[in-house]
């Protein structure tokens, strides 16, 4: 131990480095899936609640989306729109009445899953008093009826091309008719039930074994809530937990990969790292002031010194796993003399000063550097401001008082936010509001992807903001674990499929 | 006479101790909604509409004033109801209570082994004070004070858990004391770190008291009735470092709580350090308020016992007041 007192200043490498030799050795290749076991999972966040009707935050849906409750529709790893407790559905060519055919299904308490249930269950969205966080993803709804028990359809105001999307997350979950308690209990028709939830420390879920498809893999699957990332990488090291769901220092996987009792599991998200730049503010209101600093910023050397190396560079605020997607990166390459020409060009060759506001979370803090030092070559004098979660909402995201701020905006299919002109990025351009509108109203999916192309494109052309790099998931798992969900395309993280051999 | 004074004294600490309290409870309820953010959004996020958050606001009292408001809470807090929980619609009352079986232990364990270690270790370190074995007890406690807890426990947990796997790397049983074995094993690293910190704040003045008493005309005066130095420190000693290790230890009471809050985070200990972390990141402010209410609660009825306990050890302390 004494030689490597002088590691000791940065546990975290400490922690690694000692790994080789703390793990025994062991071959589970040949093993089969325990359909007894208990699997695992270090989590990060814990809910604050059960009740996804009512409260936002994704730790929710991450745990009971498709694995406790369940929508009519399923969004799968691939990224594909699948039938849940709808078994077919059918659009009606004006894109305004959706029928939606049940499958027969029974809620975890033994009772009958009938279309009142989903009648129920939707009206509570579009009632008056309701404070669903995602009322607005409804907004288009005009009515939801049931011809009968097993057919429900529901009528739009306007063509919605997003609303099938959005059933697949928690707006869309369907909960008993008349269902109470749901901040601390949870039944639902999935292939989990609800078992337990100890506050402060793990959600319990059972397999349904009268599920009405294919059955969940291991009996018992513990959502385990470890907030500190050191005690997070301890609790897996020690054997506590099977799967790392998240890894918030990605410096730390390059030793999980070199050691084969585990397996780093790298996949992709929907999460654009925006860097956003206020369109009203007096020197980023000029599109060439803000394609200077893009082009001022390296991102792949971003990358990887923020995040290791994990991340991919993206052009334009959409992720590659959409259909609209186009690599644009390259229309604000690294130019810095160009960056520089740029600014004089604008009136500022003796560059300015602007505020970053970096919100508590890894991979802001972990860019805001960069970007300092990046801006400061073309002479922009740029101050770093540490801000709480509560003030970034209340100032920054809610009142748009701020010059530049790095989040990531998590949320599928998320384009539309910049059709906005009052949403914090403060980005108006009419001609990018009428395309998405046009898109939303699409008759065919080609016209929409089209659409929704060309606004990628010229939110790239118009620099509306700077988009640093899509986070990557990365996971890593025991050699004992099989059928983790790759990527994180949805709001759920979906357990039946993962196994664990003895 | 003697008994009435103890009595006076007695009723002016309770007073004051009643007086901290309101005071801080208002302090707390008013620096709280000080704070920037809505505790709607907070709840619905940024994706709620409008209507959807005038309506929670309508529900959880937000729009009434905040005189109303902190009445409310007040009048209610002091019958031990708490309230429920904007964001988990838990009750806070029992939510506390139930954390506390962690938190208390934890604090409690970790208190009396920090007077265990500091005690005899402070006054070897006076005794031998002019020794390099002295010198070296005493180096070690300031090294002891130095190294933040989050590391030691880092460092504890990596060893223990991680290498020799011999303890857990946190976490506590699911059934709780229920399981006295597991619940012991769980809580032995948390408080052997929390215990390292205190004790070697708590050694240091055992020590320089015991120099003190060493420097004594009545030490003299014993020494020269033939006890030993060790002898006569045992009679007149112990007494006399236990008073600036139990005044230091009450007023050690809220470092001793935050951190708790440090350990249970490196531990994973679902506690009610942990749990005050989460809330105020989740801006859960009613529970927050209800957590620190009850800690300051702690704190001040802990440095009100110390008083007591000091003023019935020591006249001196009973008269100055």
């Amino acid at each position: 131990m004494k030689k490597s007192i002088g590691r000791l200043l940065i546990p975290t490498v400490l922690i690694v480095g000692l790994i080789s030799f703390a793990i025994p050795q062991s071959n589970a290749a040949t093993a089969v899936a325990d359909p007894n076991a208990t699997i695992t999972l270090g989590v990060d966040l814990e809910p604050t609640s059960l009740d996804l009707t009512s409260t936002a935050g994704a730790p929710i849906p991450q745990v009971l989306l498709d694995n406790v409750y369940e929508s009519l529709v399923r969004i799968t790893d691939k990224g594909v729109i699948v039938p849940n407790l709808a078994k077919s559905y059918t659009i009606s060519s004006d894109g305004k009445t959706y029928t939606f055919k049940l499958a027969a299904a029974k809620f975890h308490d033994g009772s009958t899953f009938t279309s009142a249930d989903v009648v129920w269950s939707y009206q509570r969205i579009t009632a008056a008093d309701s404070t669903n966080p995602f009322k607005a993803q409804f907004a288009n709804v005009d009515s939801v009826s049931a011809p009968d028990a097993s057919t429900v359809v529901i009528t739009m105001k306007n063509r919605d091309n997003s609303f099938l999307f959005n059933l697949t997350g928690q707006i869309g979950v369907v909960l008993k008719k008349g269902a109470t308690n749901l901040a601390s209990t949870a039944n639902g028709t999935g292939p989990y039930k609800f078992s337990k939830w100890n506050r402060g420390s793990s959600i319990t879920l059972l397999r349904n074994d009268k599920y009405r498809g294919v059955k969940g893999k291991a009996k018992t699957v513990v959502f385990k809530y470890i907030a500190d990332p050191n005690a997070l990488n301890n609790a897996f090291l020690s054997g506590q937990v099977d799967v790392l769901t998240t890894v918030q220092a990605p410096e730390i996987l390059k030793f999980f990969a070199a050691n084969d009792k585990f397996k780093v599991v790298a996949g992709t998200t929907n999460a654009e790292v925006t860097m956003s730049m206020n369109n009203e503010n007096q020197y980023l209101k000029d599109p060439k002031v803000r394609l200077a600093i893009r082009e001022a910023i390296d991102h792949k050397a971003l990358i990887k010194t923020a995040w290791s190396g994990y991340g991919t560079a993206i052009g334009s605020f959409v992720p590659p796993t959409d259909p609209w997607y186009e690599d644009l990166t390259g229309l604000a390459p690294y130019d810095v003399a160009n960056s520089k020409a740029l600014l004089t060009a604008a009136g500022y060759p003796n560059g300015f000063k602007l505020t970053l506001e970096i919100p508590p979370i890894g991979y802001a803090t972990a860019s805001s550097e960069f970007i300092q030092a990046s801006l400061k070559k073309v002479g922009i004098d740029v101050t770093i401001n540490n801000v709480g979660w509560g003030e970034w909402i209340d100032r920054i995201f809610t009142k748009a008082n701020y010059d530049m701020t790095i989040v990531a905006h998590v949320e599928p299919h998320d384009i539309a936010i910049y059709g906005n002109p009052q949403y914090y990025f403060r980005y108006n351009n009419p001609q990018v509001q009428a395309w998405l509108k046009a898109a939303d109203e699409a008759a065919t999916d080609a016209e929409r992807t089209a659409l929704l192309k060309k606004v990628g494109r010229q939110l790239a052309t118009d620099s509306a903001s700077d988009w640093l790099f899509l986070l990557p998931n990365t996971q890593v798992i025991t050699k004992k674990i099989s059928g983790i969900p790759t990527n994180s395309l949805g709001m759920s993280y979906y357990v039946a499929s993962i196994a664990k051999t003895k | 006479m003697a008994s009435v004074n103890i009595i006076v004294f007695g009723a002016r600490r309770l007073l004051l101790f009643i007086s901290s309290l309101v005071v801080s409870s208002a302090l707390v309820f008013s620096l709280l909604r000080l704070l920037p953010g809505d505790l709607a959004q907070a709840k619905l996020g940024i994706q709620a509409t409008p209507e959807a958050l005038a309506n929670l606001r309508h529900e959880m009292g937000l729009d009434k004033s905040l005189v109303a408001q902190y009445w409310t809470w007040l009048s209610h807090a002091l019958r031990g109801d708490l309230g429920i929980s904007y964001l988990s619609g838990a009750n806070i009352t029992s939510e506390i209570a139930q954390k506390a079986t962690v938190t208390v232990p934890l604090v409690i364990m970790a208190s009396i082994l920090a007077v265990l270690i500091s005690i005899p270790l402070g006054m070897y370190a006076a005794l031998r004070y002019r020794n390099m074995d002295g010198v070296a007890t005493s180096a070690m406690s300031q090294f002891g004070i130095a190294i933040p807890t989050f590391w030691t426990g880092l460092l504890i947990s990596t060893l223990f858990a991680v290498v020799w796997q011999v303890l857990p790397a946190g976490g506590f049983p699911e059934a709780g004391w229920s399981e006295p074995g597991n619940a012991f094993k769980s809580m032995a690293l948390p408080v052997f770190t929390l215990a390292l910190g205190q004790g070697a704040v708590l050694m240091r003045f055992a020590r320089s008291a015991t120099i003190d008493t060493l420097q004594q005309d009545y030490f003299r005066t014993a020494r020269a009735t033939g006890l030993t130095k060790v002898q006569a420190l045992r009679k007149h000693g112990v007494r006399n470092a236990l008073i600036p290790v139990i005044s230091v230890l009450g007023m050690q009471m809220a470092t001793l709580i935050v951190e708790a809050i440090i350990v249970e985070n490196v531990f994973a200990l679902p506690g009610i350090g942990q749990m005050l972390l989460q809330d105020v990141n989740n801006r859960d402010l009613l529970k927050v308020q209800g957590i620190i209410a009850v800690t300051t609660s702690i704190v001040f009825f802990v440095s009100f016992l110390v008083d007591l306990v000091l003023g019935f050890l020591d006249p001196r302390v009973r008269q100055s007041s």
